[in-house]
């Protein structure tokens, strides 16, 4: 269905540098097609890693192609179409966090995080101190997480994601760092 | 500082690997609505609404008032302008069945989408309600023709419709069914089963194995207690190898505490033909365990 591998089960980083399409790719929608075959999973296991369920990451990414769509009337540089998914995949993130705080009084119709210990009897893994701790970050630190040691973007990139200057993302991700190993009792 | 980078990295990857290419959903359809006329949208819901104002203010009362020219409007009885009014919508609608729920997915294993319905029957002058009845039936339509239609006597306590889903456990592209089959709130399992051409039975539970992962062999029931005590969730989970395994998780809160910490006893179930087999057994105990009501978890779709 895609173009990511899907074994990648262990700390594989997004592949960021993928290129956005190949030459002679025509817009608009082989455009797309050919986003979503090569960045349609990494973009869902973006949204995972910050919404917690496939499910909802699914629903955010669709929403952000479904966007794209919409916009390709707009984009006039095509370079600019995987920032663009970036950019609404975080804040489809956003939105859906938002939505389950107001509902939190309602019992959960999404499957458990992955960051529970329902998830991690279900894995068998021991990442869930860690994912667990990332959950208590404030949003913004926990994107720069994701986006730079999941993805692999660049400051630079980060900074455009997010709509922040490059200085930003480098004292946002140190302070998450170490409000992490301090959580994790780890040597900073 | 570059540990914890790493231990990111290795929480993240793993985290991440649990989406799998084959399970997420394929590109969307292209919106309907051109992106270049989306300006038609809003000019045509003005127009709408000019027309029906039209209508209300200036040809109804005409047509009403008989004049030709005349545009005065003089307001009448809905009987007197020829207008019958409809009907008084009934309070109880007389049927006999009421479909519940419906689970789609590829039961004969030939590559079209089968529909299984569950159908209450219902004596005739009786509404459908929200509650199950006694009188359930099961009704299979084959994409490739055929079908049957039996009594489904498995749902106790008014259960059978929050879980009814279509599921691979075996990964083999044909479809279980499982089904929630109460009996209430609080002590709730999970039943599989295979439909085909021949009928619906339910998968089976080898014996080899089952004493120690503490499962009965027999018909494939799963679950148990949901409370704040004790939390026996079941989930379908593909390996990052591909295969498929059927997760019974009987998770024991060991202190007062709803915190835990919890001994959750992991059983692991492979589907061979029609039996579940235990093929692996593990406790572990882990702080916090979400209590939740969430009886089955379908990893395999």
């Amino acid at each position: 269905m895609t173009g990511d591998d899907p074994a990648a089960g262990t700390a594989q980083p997004g592949p960021a540098r993928r290129p956005v399409a190949p030459p002679g790719a025509r817009p608009p929608d082989d455009l797309v097609e050919c986003l979503f075959r090569t960045h349609a999973l990494t973009l869902v296991r973006t949204a995972v890693l910050l919404v917690g369920d496939q499910d909802s990451a699914e629903d955010v990414v669709q929403e952000a192609f479904l966007g794209l769509y919409r916009s390709l009337a707009r984009l006039r540089d095509p370079d600019k179409a995987l920032p663009y998914l970036r950019a609404s995949v975080l804040n489809g993130c956003r939105s859906v966090l938002r939505a389950r705080r107001r509902a939190r009084r309602r019992p959960p119709q999404h499957d458990p995080p992955v960051w529970s210990a329902e998830a991690a009897a279900m894995s068998r893994d021991d990442t869930r101190a860690v994912l667990a701790a990332t959950t208590r970050l404030p949003r913004r630190q926990r994107e720069v997480l994701v986006l730079r040691y999941y993805l692999g973007l660049a400051d630079r990139e980060i900074a455009d994601a997010l709509r922040v200057s490059r200085g930003t993302v480098s004292s946002t991700a140190s302070r998450a760092l170490a409000a992490l190993a301090r959580d994790l009792r780890e040597e900073p | 500082m570059n540990r914890m980078e790493d231990r990111l990295r290795d929480a993240f990857g793993a985290a991440a690997g649990t989406v799998r290419a084959d399970t997420i959903r394929g590109l969307p359809g292209r919106p309907p609505s051109p992106p270049g006329r989306r300006w038609l949208v809003p000019l045509a819901a003005a127009a709408a609404v000019a027309v029906v104002i039209a209508a209300v203010f200036v040809i109804t009362p005409l047509v009403l008032s008989g004049h030709r020219g005349a545009a005065t409007y003089r307001p009448r009885s809905a009987t007197s302008a020829g207008v019958t009014r409809s009907p008084q919508p009934s309070a109880r609608v007389t049927v006999g069945r009421c479909v519940h729920v419906t689970a789609t997915g590829d039961f004969d294993g030939d590559g079209t989408p089968d529909v299984v319905t569950l159908v209450d029957v219902l004596p005739a002058g009786q509404t459908c309600r929200q509650d199950l009845s006694d009188h359930l039936r099961i009704r299979v339509t084959f994409g490739s023709g055929g079908g049957f239609d039996r009594p489904f006597t498995y749902c106790t306590g008014g259960a059978c419709d929050s879980v009814f889903t279509a599921t691979d456990l075996a990964g083999d592209g044909r479809s279980e069914l499982a089904v929630e089959v109460g009996p209430g709130a609080v002590i709730d399992f999970v039943e599989f089963f295979r439909v085909s051409r021949h009928g619906i039975s339910p998968l089976r539970i080898a014996a080899a194995g089952a004493a120690k992962a503490g499962l009965k062999p027999g018909p494939a029931v799963f679950g148990g207690s949901q409370d704040s005590g004790v939390q026996s969730p079941v989930a379908c989970h593909i390996r990052p190898d591909g295969s498929r395994v059927l997760v019974s998780i009987q998770a024991e809160s060991l202190s007062s505490r709803i915190t835990g910490p919890w001994r959750v006893k992991r059983t692991e179930l492979q589907l061979r033909g029609d039996s579940l087999h235990v093929v692996g057994v593990s406790t572990a105990t882990v702080r916090g365990f979400p209590v939740r009501s969430l009886r089955f978890r379908n990893g395999c779709p």
